[in-house]
């Protein structure tokens, strides 16, 4: 599996999306700090606070978007190349290169979404962010692991639909899931039936922004909810269960 | 071994799962009934006399993993869960059958998920949480005054009324626009600064933007948008003044007047309303606020007349 | 070495084998020929295990190795040829120090030394056959089976295939080659099994296309199957 992943790394980390990727972060981060600010009047939340959380927000949308192109045709490209039977030959089972696959656009999602943070992270150095080494490491892991999710789940859709099913879906997670609890909150507000089974079946649908709330709160040392850790950590235990299953269920499928 | 790891992997799973059964709450949070209780026990006898938050209970929205959502309501002193009846998620008021206004909310967390958009830390959306708590029980009272009744039914007949489209015409004109965010910058200077030639400078905005209006549209018309207007300002600007008061006392910090520009829709009388709320109670004091909402009056008729 | 027995295979309605009987003696050069269709690579694929919907028997004789080089072999582009031997050998559990040496051994062994280092993508196609001849080879399997190796391949290409082949042979190894080009076939095989359709194969040997060329064979063979479908 190893050596499946550190090739499939190769072959998607090309110098050009990482100095792309450094650009767009930075361009954003460069964007917000000259005060592209959401503005709410009489909002107690500290300018700098607030201007951090908000590159928190968008960097974490653009890294879930990063990690849809990245991962979008992966699975569909491994099967149609026919490197599948090679690989079984040498006896990597087909169920564990599908799962490496996903493991591995999940690693290139989070790289390119580290990259995204170069220039952010200059600024929270520069700014002296109300912060410390281990809350904003402990927030980097989370906000890298919030897209290896987004990875993951597009991934998996690969190995049932085409490419650019999967693209538009997991733009459509991407969206849904960075503005998921207001989504939620709004079918919920609705109050017809309709809209409160659609607020249900939203529970499963990875709540970005709450792992974004987690983020931020990590980062400004004021994690309290954890709750919101649980939520966290079971939808990564779900996702590599479903991304392991799915693969399981796939290699049955094509008989490999 | 391989077996073992799966068994280990399905136990990570279910021990997550039955952690966050385990610190569900059973009806509402502690937090969240903290934050309630805290924003009832603000005292604004100073601000508004005979405002009490506390009197009136709060219905907070329970969501249920497996069953249906349900409501908790807390009167300050018990909880109880409310299963029989589809509970409104929404921060808002409402008058139960036997006439007793009541607030309805949504836990700290939900809000927090919710006011997200302005990038809250933790702790200002908790600040914010109780402001909010503190504007809806504020429309109990206006409930209470019978003010609030009168409000929706007027509301409703607006529905069916030129309002809308004259609310419409001038959200698409941008000369109207440009009076409007000058008289709104002109009310936060006065608010800023109480003199003379603030008043002026405002009375002026004041009538070039009311000229525009008569000028421009069917006198008809634009006499029931001011009405309109000015009712929902007198609702959702006292309101929004009591919420920033409240905003004010529990952070510790001044009052900011600022303008976000012209908002479409009815979101602009919460800033208007809350400038004049404001200003006239430097002017006036606390007399005016007895009878405001037992009467026909207008912010205006209070601001126009002070000098 | 592997015997197949009773084999039946269909695809849909089309009839692939009947009561296919036959058998790989260890050693030896086979040749599967017959035109497109008639189910050589559906053959290879079924003693390699990827296809399994079918019925009958497919025996090997103890536990035997395969390697397997596809017709249009895929290499990861970014490799050079060694990497890309390495790879599969890393893909294996081998350890590095192993595949250091083995790759080098393998890239010799096909005559890519030379090239050892050149990315996969600047490869000829002659080049890329003979690595995956090479990367069939990795773990020293007994049974080497061949797609087409020498499809595309210009004359000295073919040449040097034939080489390769021939001294596979020499290490003992059986080798299971489907090939359309008969002159290359004659040239390699021992023997081997003509496929016509379902109901019309047999089985031939260096002796009779020594006599009989294998076009003749194959023309005759297909006649035969002519005739008989008309009856």
């Amino acid at each position: 599996m190893k050596a499946l992943i550190k090739l499939h790394l190769k072959e998607n980390l090309k110098g050009r999306s990482f100095i792309l990727f450094g650009i767009l972060g930075g361009l954003v981060s460069l964007i917000l700090l000259t005060g592209g600010l959401i503005i709410v009047e009489n909002n107690p939340t500290e300018e700098a606070i607030s201007q951090l959380g908000t590159q928190w927000k968008l960097l974490s949308i653009i890294s879930g978007f990063a990690a849809v192109t990245v991962s979008m045709g992966t699975i569909e490209r491994h099967l149609k190349e026919k490197r599948a039977e090679l690989l079984a030959l040498h006896g990597l089972a087909f169920d564990r290169q599908l799962f490496s696959l996903a493991i591995g656009n999940s690693l290139v999602s989070m790289m390119l979404s580290a990259i995204l943070t170069l220039v952010f992270v200059l600024i929270i150095i520069i700014d002296q962010a109300p912060t410390n080494l281990l809350g904003f490491t402990a927030a980097f892991i989370s906000y890298l692991l919030s897209t290896g999710i987004v990875a993951l789940i597009v991934s998996t859709l690969n190995m049932f639909l085409p490419g650019i099913v999967v693209a538009v879906l997991g733009v459509f997670l991407v969206i849904i899931g960075s503005f998921h609890q207001v989504i939620q909150g709004m079918l919920l507000n609705n109050g017809q039936l309709a809209g409160r089974i659609l607020a249900k079946i939203m529970d499963f649908i990875p709540p970005l922004d709450v792992f974004n709330r987690l983020t931020r709160s990590l980062f400004f040392l004021e994690f309290k909810d954890g709750r919101d850790l649980i939520v966290f950590l079971i939808f990564i235990w779900l996702t590599l269960t479903v991304v392991f299953l799915a693969s399981k269920g796939v290699s049955r499928r094509e008989k490999i | 071994m391989k077996k073992y790891s799966y068994i280990l992997w399905l136990l990570i799973g279910i021990g997550l799962i039955a952690l966050l059964f385990v610190s569900q709450p059973r009806l509402i949070d502690s937090h969240t009934i903290d934050l309630i209780n805290k924003s009832r026990r603000l005292d604004f006898e100073k601000h508004w006399p005979g405002f009490k938050p506390d009197i009136y209970p709060v219905e907070v929205y329970k969501r249920n993993f497996l069953k249906k959502d349900s409501a908790v309501r807390y009167d300050g002193k018990e909880l109880y869960e409310i299963n029989n009846k589809t509970p409104i998620y929404a921060l808002s008021m409402d008058v139960d059958p036997d006439g007793q206004a009541k607030l309805l909310a949504v836990n700290a967390r939900d809000f927090r998920s919710l006011s997200d958009v302005g990038n809250y830390d933790g702790s200002s959306a908790d600040l914010y949480y109780q402001a909010v708590i503190i504007h809806e029980a504020f429309h109990c009272f206006q409930s209470d005054q019978g003010f609030y009744e009168l409000f929706e039914k007027q509301m409703s007949v607006y529905e069916n009324s030129t309002v809308i489209t004259t609310s419409r015409k001038l959200d698409n004109d941008p000369e109207y626009q440009k009076l409007w965010v000058n008289e709104m910058n002109s009310l936060i200077d006065y608010a800023k600064e109480e003199n003379e030639q603030n008043y002026r400078a405002y009375v002026e905005c004041y009538r070039q933007r009311l000229d525009y209006l008569y000028e421009n549209f069917d006198t008809e018309d634009i006499d029931e948008y001011l009405t309109y207007s000015a009712l929902y300002e007198k609702a959702e600007g006292t309101a929004k003044y009591i919420e920033n008061i409240a905003l004010s006392e529990l952070s510790g910090k001044e009052l900011k007047f600022s303008t976000t520009g012209y908002s479409e829709g009815t979101s602009k009388f919460y800033e208007s309303g809350f400038f004049k709320a404001y200003i006239i109670n430097r002017i006036e004091g606390l007399d005016w606020k007895t009878d405001f909402f037992k009467t026909n009056k207008t912010f205006e008729d209070y601001l126009l007349k002070a000098k | 070495m592997i015997k197949i027995k009773n084999l039946n295979k269909r695809f849909g309605d089309k009839v692939i084998f009947q009561n296919l009987n036959l058998e790989f003696e260890a050693g030896k050069v086979f040749a599967l020929i017959g035109p497109n269709g008639a189910g050589k690579t559906t053959l290879m694929r079924m003693i390699l295990g990827w296809e399994k919907d079918y019925e009958g028997e497919i025996v090997f004789n103890g536990d035997i190795r395969l390697g397997y080089s596809p017709e249009t072999p895929y290499f990861p582009e970014i490799l050079t040829g060694r990497q890309v031997l390495s790879y599969f050998m890393e893909v294996r559990g081998m350890k590095k120090a192993a595949y250091e040496t083995e790759s080098l051994r393998l890239m010799d062994e096909v005559g890519l030394d030379i090239k050892k280092d050149t990315l996969v993508k600047n490869y000829s196609k002659g080049m890329r056959q003979r690595l995956g001849v090479a990367q069939a080879l990795i773990g020293n399997p007994d049974v080497i089976l061949l797609d087409e190796p020498s499809a595309g391949l210009d004359f000295f290409g073919q040449q040097e295939m034939q080489g390769l082949i021939g001294k596979l042979k020499e290490q003992g190894k059986t080798v299971i080659l489907n090939s359309h080009l008969l002159y290359d076939v004659e040239k390699v095989a021992d023997c081997g099994y003509l496929f016509i359709n379902a109901h019309t194969f047999r089985h031939f040997n260096k002796s009779e296309f020594e006599k009989e060329s294998l076009a003749d064979m194959f023309i005759n063979t297909a006649k035969g199957a002519k005739y008989e479908s008309l009856n």
